[in-house]
């Protein structure tokens, strides 16, 4: 009697563990099939506004850099030579999408 | 093989055996794999639309620096643009911060002329400004929350500018879903932008559309071209399309800031679950593993059990911690945490925040949890299955 109601515990268990183990499976996969919804809308923001926005940033108070590199190629309070430098930015110490400033290959000088 | 079934299903046993050790080993990594989750997911969010602004963006953004700060270009340099071989549009763009509301607002003020607008375009609810005297606005979701704003909505001067003030008449605002910079933006013609600015017939940039294949020569015919004109008076920022991609970071590799904030979090309570596998527990281990020695059971066996054991647990939290975090994400839209980890989100963000899940950090966080919770256990269950059951069960 009491191994049976072990084995009936154990069950339990098993199948909690695979109910979860399921669920997340059934969630990464109907994930996996969002992207093309997502997609539509991304790409119709951007076609009217030609490209606008990259960082984790909203808005352009404190570091333009951290909203699109476009409008400023680099952070102005980035203190790249010191170790940690660019967490001095409040905008990057806790940004989930980091990326390092443009390069400047493409400047010439107009009149 | 049926042995070791046998074992394995033992370690089932064990998990049931002491509920409140492998509840409080399950909720610590709950607390270390569901932040983790979050923002790797919120990570890939921003970069899946970060990419999308890349690659429906224009192919070269045009503009100009003077006194080592971004200045504005002259409308008049479209005319020299289209001129060069290859290129097939240019259109000028405005974008600047302003603030608006007795709270003083911060707001993206973007300015693209009516004409260049998309036609049919759903991701605003009203409609789209349109070229003339008055002022049409087109309001991100935050901003018509914090000022209260609706389609209709008028909006007194916010701006100075020698040549008069105007009201503003809010026109549409964008729908909440479309993309995370839409919500403190506001999108209006050139006129009104360069007006709110001062700046009349002057352009932030000129976004420069190419023939397939010719990028790489226009970029150079404009930098060739405005390096020969004489007085170098102030220089060109030429941007590519593929300067852009090249900032865009492949894989798990695009986390620098939450890994900073969470190994912080992680490393606090992973010491708890090593604790409670390992220290806490070990009374109750020591009886168990001491009486399942003197009926015979050898110490492989009794790692065995263990690793079972670990295993079931650091499944299961895994798997909680991505139903949470997808959870939180979906149904919470990153109540609390977005404003922490997307610089000028509030609290409550009013846009869907953007999240992707994937398989590769959801198994990397069952790894490491695995390997946090096993390592507790195997340690413990060691030191008490090598020696004698007399001294285990003293």
């Amino acid at each position: 009697m009491v191994g049976r109601s072990y084995r009936v515990g154990d069950r339990m268990v098993l199948a909690l563990v695979a109910g979860l183990v399921l669920s997340a499976g059934v969630v990464l996969a109907t994930e996996a099939q969002r992207g093309a919804k997502r997609e539509r809308r991304a790409r119709e923001f951007q076609t009217l506004l030609r490209g606008l926005g990259m960082g984790a940033s909203v808005d352009l108070n404190g570091c333009a850099f951290a909203f699109d590199p476009r409008l400023e190629r680099q952070c102005s309070r980035d203190l790249g030579p010191l170790p940690s430098g660019s967490a001095f930015c409040a905008r990057h110490a806790l940004s989930v999408f980091g990326y390092s400033p443009l390069q400047r290959r493409s400047d010439a000088h107009i009149p | 093989m049926l042995t070791f079934l046998e074992i394995g299903r033992t370690g089932v046993t064990a998990v049931r055996l002491h509920p409140l050790r492998s509840l409080v080993s399950a909720c610590c990594l709950l607390v270390v794999l569901v932040p983790y989750l979050v923002g790797v997911a919120l990570s890939g969010g921003v970069a899946r639309e970060a990419s999308a602004s890349v690659r429906f963006g224009a192919d070269l953004y045009v503009s100009s620096e003077a006194l080592g700060s971004r200045a504005p270009l002259p409308l008049s340099v479209i005319s020299e643009f289209r001129a060069v071989p290859g290129v097939t549009a240019v259109v000028p763009r405005i974008v600047g911060p302003i603030a608006l509301g007795k709270d003083r607002e911060p707001a993206v003020l973007v300015g693209i002329p009516a004409a260049a607008l998309p036609a049919g375009t759903r991701c605003v609810a009203g409609r789209l400004y349109r070229e003339g005297k008055s002022n049409e606005l087109v309001v991100g979701t935050e901003i018509a929350r914090r000022l209260n704003l609706r389609v209709g909505s008028r909006i007194p001067p916010f701006y100075h500018n020698n040549r008069g003030e105007r009201l503003s008449e809010v026109v549409g605002i964008f729908r909440s879903d479309v993309s995370l910079w839409q919500s403190r933006m506001i999108l209006t013609s050139m006129e009104t932008a360069a007006a709110v600015f001062a700046q009349e017939g002057m352009a932030g940039e000129m976004l420069v559309y190419c023939e397939p294949g010719r990028v790489e020569a226009v970029r150079q015919a404009i930098w060739q071209r405005f390096l020969a004109a004489a007085g170098p008076v102030s220089r060109l920022r030429i941007t590519t399309r593929a300067d852009l991609e090249a900032l865009l970071p492949a894989g798990l590799s695009h986390q620098s800031g939450i890994f900073q904030l969470h190994f912080l979090v992680a490393l606090a309570a992973t010491i708890l679950v090593l604790a409670v596998t390992s220290g806490i527990g070990l009374p109750d281990r020591r009886r168990e593993i001491g009486i399942l020695k003197a009926t015979g059971w050898q110490t492989d066996e009794i790692l065995l059990r263990g690793t079972v054991e670990s295993l079931l647990v650091s499944l299961s939290a895994a798997c909680a911690a991505l139903l949470l975090a997808f959870a939180w994400l979906k149904w919470g839209n990153g109540y609390g945490i977005a404003s922490l980890l997307l610089p000028g989100a509030p609290w409550r963000p009013t846009f869907k925040v953007p999240y992707d899940f994937s398989a590769l950090p959801v198994f990397l966080a069952f790894l490491l949890s695995w390997l946090v919770v096993t390592a507790g256990t195997l340690t413990a269950s060691w030191r008490v299955a090598t020696v004698p059951p007399r001294e285990a069960l003293a």
